[in-house]
């Protein structure tokens, strides 16, 4: 699933402002085919992003072009080409799913003809059983944005926006949502995802775009942006007072102690460790603490954030 | 649930002309608002109060031939505009202010829908949804007492019935931009619905009341302006006491200004800020 180095969108300085908040700031990216992630904390500018690549508000200043295309001069027939499921509620909800996905898919100029056998294609494929033909206002968060995906592929677009597909689902249904997204992407699709869950991206795509209060922090693989995370280790200790204190001092001076976190009764730490993990062991026993566990640390969206922001900072 | 086991279909078809995609947003309009009870409820009454008698009253009353003043009289009749108010504040309420409510807007301006079709598209729909109390009905009555006339001359009657097509247009259409306007207010359908009625209603009071000064404040009310309007289509004339140039002015800024407004605030809903 490596993205192929082809461009689907190109954004050039775009500034967006809402009154005196800039939440796109200069912001330059080319986004390539494939699953990409859009990724950044809350208020990042990450809606702000794909909104003004779909056209629905006009930046201040700067150029996108999507597939070639300028969304100024060709934004028609951008549009006929790509989907989106957007981050809030939208749905007409005294439709039924099967209605309204249908009326979506004539407005995105199929036939009806067409629409209704493929409005139930897709309505089967997000997984809306007979509550298809029920009010959307009678829905589950979670059904709510399967209807959304499928509104928003109905018309088989070759582009297609999730803004946070997983939002307000449970961890099951963040798991459907995100094998629906691959499913997809089979069929030769570009799909930008943005997300603030680390998570969710990593089991999707592997390329990734940070961004943070509307500034490209950066971009690329998801597994190089992660690079250097990989060695951290998280070990958790039991002891007395004083043994805990040597303990802690011992491994300081062979690791680079990255935390130090009490939690009842243990004390979790993490360590950069990219040897193996027998000198732990030696270290706990001879200091008269109990190991109770030695992992690999997972990172999150804060470390490689935090990471790529040290970087950034390193670059200048 | 797990999901079903259904790989993702591409769909290969060919995409339909722009201005088709109008006509959907008409036509699913129209739908809903045939789905509707309320409406379903004013249309017979309507029909049955508003209608039934004088075409079949008539129709079988002896007569030479359709002439104006029966048409404008009929059109004119208090209760025929009555109903239109109803009608046309049910229907209007939730063309916008349901997509308001539902944040729906972005369905639509995501996709290759501007401005411009998307309230194309709804007008089309309320006009489909209105036409069949206030457009079809009256050219039924025109030419169910032009079929029963006793002479034998039909073309000052069909000059009559073309004329009756008109009005009812016209009739048809001129609510329409304010109940819209009034729409694109709020997210609640049933404040618009009450917004719009309490105003025409409102209007048509003040109207009455001022009028006892000076005619020209008839134009005030929407009935009445609608009367003015019969009876200078019909060739019967409008009353001396009234300015031609203000009636004209009142009737075109009661069209075009609120449609006006309704544009600009889809336009801001459009693009996003
Ligand atoms: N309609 C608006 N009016 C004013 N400010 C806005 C509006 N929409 C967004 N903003 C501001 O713009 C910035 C970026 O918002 P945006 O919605 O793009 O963030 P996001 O990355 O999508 O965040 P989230 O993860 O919460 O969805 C934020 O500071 C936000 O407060
Ligand atoms: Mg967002």
């Amino acid at each position: 699933m490596t993205p192929s180095p082809e461009t689907t969108i190109t954004s050039k300085n775009i500034t967006v402002s809402y009154g005196h908040i800039t939440a796109l700031d200069n912001f330059s990216v080319n986004v390539p085919s494939g699953i990409v992630g859009l990724l950044g904390p809350n208020g990042a500018g990450k809606s702000t992003f794909i909104k003004a690549v779909l056209g629905l508000l006009v930046p201040d200043s700067g150029q996108i072009t999507i597939a070639g295309k300028s969304l100024t001069t060709e934004g028609e027939i951008i549009r006929d080409m790509i989907g989106y499921m957007p981050e809030h509620d939208c749905l007409i909800d005294t439709f039924t799913a099967v209605e309204l996905v249908s009326y979506m898919g004539q407005i995105s100029g199929m036939q009806k003809k067409d629409a209704m056998p493929r409005c139930h294609e897709m309505l089967d494929f997000v997984g809306i059983g007979e509550e298809r033909y029920r009010p959307i206002s009678s829905y589950s968060t979670g059904m709510k944005q399967k209807v959304k995906l499928a509104q928003a592929i109905v018309h088989d677009p070759k582009i297609l926006f999730l803004d946070e597909p997983t939002n307000g689902m449970d961890p099951q249904g963040r798991e459907e949502m995100l094998d629906l997204v691959k499913k997809i992407r089979a069929s030769d699709k570009s799909i930008l995802v943005s997300t603030h869950i680390l998570d969710d991206l990593e089991k999707v795509s592997d390329h990734a775009i940070i961004i943070g209060e509307g500034r490209l922090i950066t971009e690329g693989g998801l597994e190089e942006l992660l690079a250097g995370k990989e060695s951290l280790r998280v070990v958790k200790v039991r002891g007395q007072a004083p043994d805990m204190e040597k303990f802690l001092k011992v491994l300081g001076d062979v690791y680079e102690v990255r935390s130090i976190t009490p939690e009842s009764g243990q004390t979790s730490i993490i360590i950069l460790n990219q040897g193996d993990g027998t000198p732990i062991f030696r270290l706990s026993k001879e200091n008269n603490v109990q190991l109770r566990a030695y992992y690999p640390h997972k990172a999150s969206l804060e470390d490689v954030f935090v990471g790529a922001m040290e970087n950034k900072g390193g670059d200048q | 649930m797990g999901i079903d086991p259904i790989g993702y279909k591409p769909w290969t078809g060919k995409l339909t002309a722009r201005h088709d995609r109008i006509l959907v947003i008409a036509k699913t309009l129209f739908r809903t608002q045939l789905r509707s009870k309320w409406f379903i409820l004013l249309l017979v009454l309507g029909y049955i109060g508003v209608f039934a008698f004088p075409i079949i009253f008539n129709a079988l009353m002896p007569h030479t031939e359709l002439d104006g003043i029966t048409m404008s009289t009929e059109l004119g009749s208090g209760l025929l505009f009555m109903f239109t108010v109803l009608l046309a504040s049910l229907v209007c309420s939730d063309s916008i202010s349901e997509d308001l409510r539902s944040n729906s807007f972005v369905l639509y301006f995501s996709r290759a829908i501007k401005t411009e079709s998307y309230l194309a598209g709804k007008l089309g729909g309320i006009f489909l949804t209105l036409a069949l109390f206030c457009f079809f009905p009256p050219i039924i009555m025109a030419i169910a007492i032009l079929g029963t006339q006793s002479g034998s001359d039909y073309l000052p009657g069909l000059g009559i019935l073309a004329l009756t097509v008109v009005a009812a247009f016209v009739t048809t259409i001129f609510l329409i931009p304010f109940s819209v306007f009034i729409s694109s207010l709020t997210k609640r359908k049933s404040h618009a619905a009450i917004g719009t009625f309490m105003t025409f209603m409102v209007m048509t009071i003040i109207g009455g009341i001022f009028s006892e000064f000076d005619a020209n404040w008839n134009l005030v009310s929407p009935g009445s302006m609608l009367e003015y309007f019969y009876d200078w289509i019909f060739g019967i004339g409008i009353p001396q006491s009234i300015n031609e140039g203000i009636l004209a002015a009142v009737f075109a800024a009661f069209i075009i200004i609120p449609m006006a407004l309704v544009y600009l605030r889809v336009k801001q809903k459009a693009e996003g800020k």
